[in-house]
C-alpha cells in the first residue's frame, strides 16, 4: 500500500522535469513494461539497479535493443505519436532520462518498479535455494555539486583522495555544469549526474558501471564518504 | 604543510630585477571589466557559497593543513620560465592544472617539488599543459610579455596544448614544448614557435584542455576565500604574474608557486594592492574517461 501511495505521488508530480514533460504510462511492475513518454523527441537512457534493466527498448526503426543502457542503445521510439522509452526490469528504482535536441535541459522521471503481483512462489525441496547475487563492487564515487550553492567540504576532498589512493575506485568531484571537449556531459558522469539530480545536490553517488549502488546526500565528513564505498 | 609558521623574510614581496612578462603598461589594460569580457561565457562572479567570514579563516587554513587540501596540493610540478617573458602563461597553467587535478580528486601531499615526479601524476591522469601554447599566440614577437586578458581569452577560446613531457604517454595528437625558458624534469623546453607552425587540427586537442568557469573576486577578502577553498588565484603585480596557492595564517600572506622552481609569498599589503584583476579557474573540461584523457 505504501508503495502504491508513493507511486501515485510520483505520477502526480512529474519530478525533475527541466525540459520536456515526462509521464509514466501504465503500471511499473516487474514482468510488465514500464513506458515513459515525453511531449518532445530526444534520445533516452534508463538507469536502474542492475546492468540489464533495459530489457526492451526500440530504435526509431523499431529494432529491439537489449542489454546495458547506453546512449546509443536506449534510443527513442514513437508511442502514441510522441516519443518514449519502454522497459522492464527487476523491482527497484529507475531514472528515465531524456536528452532533447539543442540546449534544453535534460528531463528525468524517477520510477519505482514494483514487484510482480500474484506471482506464484515455487519451492523445490530437492534443490537448494539459489545463492545470493555477489555484492556489487563500486567502480566510481562522485561528489556532485553546484558551485554557486555549495563549497566542497575539506573532508570530502580528503576522502576522495583516500579512495583513489587506497581503494582504486575512481573518486572525483564534479561541478554539475562541467562538460567534455564536445560540449556534452562527460560519458563517465551521465549516470551519476542523473542520480544526483534526482536526489538533489550536493550528493555523493557511488556506482558500479552505470548502476547505482548508493547515494549519500550532502556528505561533510571523511567517514560518510569512506563508508559509502564499502562493499 | 603548516601555514601557521613564520616565513623567511627573503621570500616575501620579492621584486624581480626587471619585469618578466607583465610590465606596467600591459597591467594597466587588464581591468576587471576587460578581463571578464575576454573570458566571455566562462566569467563568473564570486559565488556566495564560497564566502568565509575572516574570523573563520584560521580554522579553514588549519583544515587545509591537516587534509592537504590547499590549491598548492593539487599542483604536482614546478615550471621554469627563466629568462623568458612567459609569466602570465605559467601562472595560468598552474591555475588550470590545479583545477583539473581537483576535479580528478588526487592530492599531491607536498605540492610541487623541484626535480621530483610524483608517481600519482601518471597513475591518476594528471596532464601537463604548455604555457608556450598560449604565449605563442598572445605575443607573436616573443619578448615583452602578455596581458592576462590575452592569455585568458586564448585559453577560454581554444584551450592549451599538452606538454611534450607528460607523466604518462596518453597519446595526444598534438603537443608542444612547455617553454622556451629553462624547463626542468617535468617541463620540456624548446625553441620559439610561431602560430603558423602549429600543427593542423591542434584546436581539437585544445578543446580537451580548456577552462570552463573563471571566478573574478570583487574584494581582496574574496581572493583569500578562493585560496582557502583550494582554488588558485592568479594575479599580476610588480612586473610579474603568479598564482596565489595557499594562505599563511601566521603572517597573513599569500604563498605562490613561482615559475622559477620556488615558492614565494606576497604580504597582506601586497595582496590588498594586487588582487583586482585576479582570477581563479573553478572548472575545466573533463574527459570521458580519466584514464584516457586524450581519447
Amino acid at each position: 500500500m505504501r508503495r502504491l501511495i508513493l507511486l501515485a505521488a510520483l505520477l502526480l508530480v512529474p519530478a525533475w522535469a527541466w525540459g520536456a514533460e515526462l509521464k509514466l504510462l501504465g503500471e511499473a511492475r516487474e514482468h510488465k513494461f514500464a513506458t515513459v513518454e515525453s511531449d518532445a523527441e530526444g534520445p533516452w537512457i534508463v538507469f536502474g539497479p542492475n546492468a540489464a534493466v533495459v530489457l526492451e527498448s526500440k530504435t526509431l526503426a523499431g529494432t529491439p535493443v537489449l542489454g546495458t543502457p547506453k546512449p546509443n542503445l536506449a534510443d527513442s521510439f514513437p508511442i502514441n505519436g510522441t516519443k518514449g522509452v519502454k522497459f522492464v526490469g527487476a523491482p527497484g528504482w529507475y531514472v528515465a532520462t531524456q536528452w532533447p535536441a539543442g540546449d534544453e535541459q535534460a528531463s528525468y522521471l524517477v520510477i519505482e518498479m514494483l514487484p510482480a503481483k500474484d506471482r506464484p512462489v515455487v519451492i523445490d525441496p530437492d534443490k537448494p535455494p539459489p545463492p545470493p547475487p555477489p555484492p556489487s563492487t563500486a567502480t566510481a564515487a562522485t561528489y556532485i555539486y553546484d558551485k554557486d550553492k555549495t563549497a566542497v567540504p575539506t573532508q570530502v576532498r580528503s576522502a576522495i583522495n583516500k579512495i583513489n589512493l587506497e581503494k582504486k575506485i575512481v573518486a572525483t568531484e564534479f561541478e554539475d555544469s562541467t562538460i567534455d571537449n564536445t560540449g556534452q556531459t562527460p560519458e563517465q558522469y551521465k549516470a551519476a549526474l542523473a542520480f544526483a539530480r534526482a536526489a538533489g545536490l550536493p550528493a555523493l553517488v557511488v556506482t558500479s558501471g552505470n548502476n547505482l549502488l548508493r547515494v549519500v546526500k550532502s556528505p561533510t565528513t571523511e567517514e560518510q564518504v569512506l563508508e559509502a564505498v564499502k562493499p | 604543510m603548516n601555514t601557521f609558521v613564520l616565513i623567511d623574510p627573503k621570500l616575501i614581496d620579492v621584486r624581480l630585477p626587471s619585469h618578466d612578462g607583465y610590465p606596467a603598461d600591459i597591467q594597466a589594460k587588464d581591468t576587471v571589466d576587460v578581463l571578464r569580457e575576454m573570458c566571455g561565457s566562462a566569467a563568473r562572479d564570486f559565488p556566495d557559497a564560497l564566502w568565509i567570514e575572516p574570523e573563520n579563516w584560521n580554522d579553514k587554513a588549519s583544515d587545509n593543513d591537516k587534509y592537504h587540501t590547499w590549491g598548492f596540493n593539487y599542483v604536482d610540478r614546478f615550471t621554469n620560465q627563466n629568462p623568458t617573458h612567459e609569466c602570465t602563461c605559467h601562472s595560468l597553467r598552474a591555475n588550470f592544472e590545479a583545477a583539473r587535478n581537483r576535479q580528478r580528486g588526487v592530492i599531491f601531499k607536498d605540492g610541487p617539488k623541484k626535480d621530483f615526479r610524483y608517481p600519482e601524476s601518471a597513475e591518476f591522469g594528471s596532464v601537463w599543459v604548455s604555457p608556450l601554447s598560449i604565449y605563442a599566440e598572445a605575443n607573436p614577437r616573443q619578448w615583452g610579455g602578455a596581458g592576462i586578458r590575452q592569455v585568458l581569452e586564448i585559453a577560454c577560446r581554444r584551450g592549451f596544448l599538452p606538454e611534450k613531457i607528460q607523466p604518462k604517454e596518453y597519446g595526444f595528437k598534438h603537443a608542444l614544448q612547455g617553454t622556451t625558458g629553462a624547463g626542468g624534469l617535468n617541463q620540456s623546453r624548446g625553441s620559439w614557435v610561431r602560430m603558423s607552425d602549429f600543427p593542423g587540427g591542434y584546436e581539437e586537442t585544445g578543446k580537451m584542455l580548456m577552462p570552463l568557469e573563471v571566478i573574478f573576486p570583487s574584494m581582496w577578502e574574496q581572493s583569500v576565500c578562493l585560496v582557502l577553498h583550494g582554488l588558485l588565484n592568479s594575479v599580476g603585480r610588480d612586473g610579474h604574474a603568479v598564482p596565489w596557492s595557499f594562505w599563511n595564517a601566521k603572517e597573513q600572506a599569500m604563498g605562490y608557486i613561482d615559475s622559477y622552481d620556488v615558492v614565494r609569498y606576497d604580504s597582506l599589503r601586497k595582496v590588498k594592492s594586487a588582487w583586482s584583476g585576479s582570477f581563479a579557474i573553478a572548472s575545466v573540461t573533463a574527459p570521458d574517461d580519466w584514464n584516457q584523457p586524450a581519447a
